[in-house]
């Protein structure tokens, strides 16, 4: 006979429950992994901001040793339930990218493409030069450079870095290229992990020391032809 | 009482991907120079580690 008022007989009996057996946590509606996307994108989008503002230097070199940091940490917390392939994906290619740019000491954030710089005076220069993957021509023909020594630094991580001076001063050339080509005032070296200092017109009062590199491919230091 | 199973591989590389991380900041920072030529090595070794110790789980006896 049916007492419960609000049941019928036929209807299904509601479930029960083994309480011997516990029940698992409750799982997150949102996976570590896409948490960790939209906390990297916005890490990133505000590091990019503050550099565009001029608030800090190059943040990347620093920014993906963090990332990679998260990463760990997201593999960890994932590590309760299993192994998150992606994101081992993800921390192996951070760490490669890290130990390329460090051994090559390519430099991070310095944009790709292909630049051409042509300063027509001491004001126009404008060291650092950087770039990441691309070809780059600095000439420094035109330049009037002053009395005493002026420090330019050219970096270049993948590519093609040309780098020209006037004739009548003082040139220091402190050179370094992880893997490629050095050709330094037609004094050419092939290989890896080449370096060096060239030096010309030492008692020219007006002094140029340029501190080149390039991670991987062909530095070119030259007169003005 | 629900007893969590940790998945030791990813315990060992979520580790391992800290270390390497906290490894390359520091270098930045300056605080200590560390050899990027290392790394693959001490890479592989963590992966080794990993697969050796992949086929079992924290709660076993």
């Amino acid at each position: 006979m049916n007492m419960d008022p609000g049941r019928f007989e036929g209807d299904t009996p509601p479930p029960t429950y083994d309480q011997s057996q516990p029940a698992r946590p409750p799982q997150s509606g949102i996976s570590t992994g896409t948490l960790l996307l939209g906390g990297v994108l916005i890490v990133v989008g505000v590091l990019w901001l503050l550099q565009r503002a001029d608030v800090i230097a190059s943040p990347w070199r620093a920014a993906l040793p963090g990332v990679l940091i998260a990463v760990g940490v997201a593999i960890l917390i994932e590590a309760r339930r299993r192994l998150d392939g992606g994101l081992v994906t993800i921390g192996v290619l951070l760490t490669l990218v890290l130990s390329i740019s460090s051994i090559a000491d390519i430099p991070i954030g310095g944009g790709v493409g292909d630049r051409d710089h042509r300063p027509t005076s001491i004001a126009e220069v404008n060291s650092p030069y950087k770039l990441t993957v691309g070809e780059q021509i600095i000439d420094f023909s035109a330049v009037d450079f002053p009395e005493g020594e002026t420090v330019i630094d050219a970096k270049l991580g993948v590519g093609d870095l040309t780098i020209i001076v006037p004739r009548d001063i003082g040139v220091t050339i402190d050179w370094r290229v992880g893997v490629g080509e050095a050709d330094i005032f037609d004094q050419e070296q092939s290989g890896v992990g080449n370096d060096g200092i060239v030096k010309r017109n030492e008692g020219n009062s007006r002094q140029l020391r340029i501190n080149a590199s390039v991670g991987l491919g062909q530095l070119e230091v030259r007169d003005v032809r | 009482m629900y007893a969590e199973r940790w998945n030791l591989t990813a315990v060992i590389l979520g580790l391992l991907f800290i270390v390497i991380g906290a490894l390359f900041l520091l270098d930045e920072f300056d605080v200590l120079t560390f050899d990027a030529y290392y790394m693959i090595p001490l890479l592989v070794i963590g992966a080794g580690v990993a697969v050796l110790f992949g086929g079992r789980r924290s709660d076993e006896p």
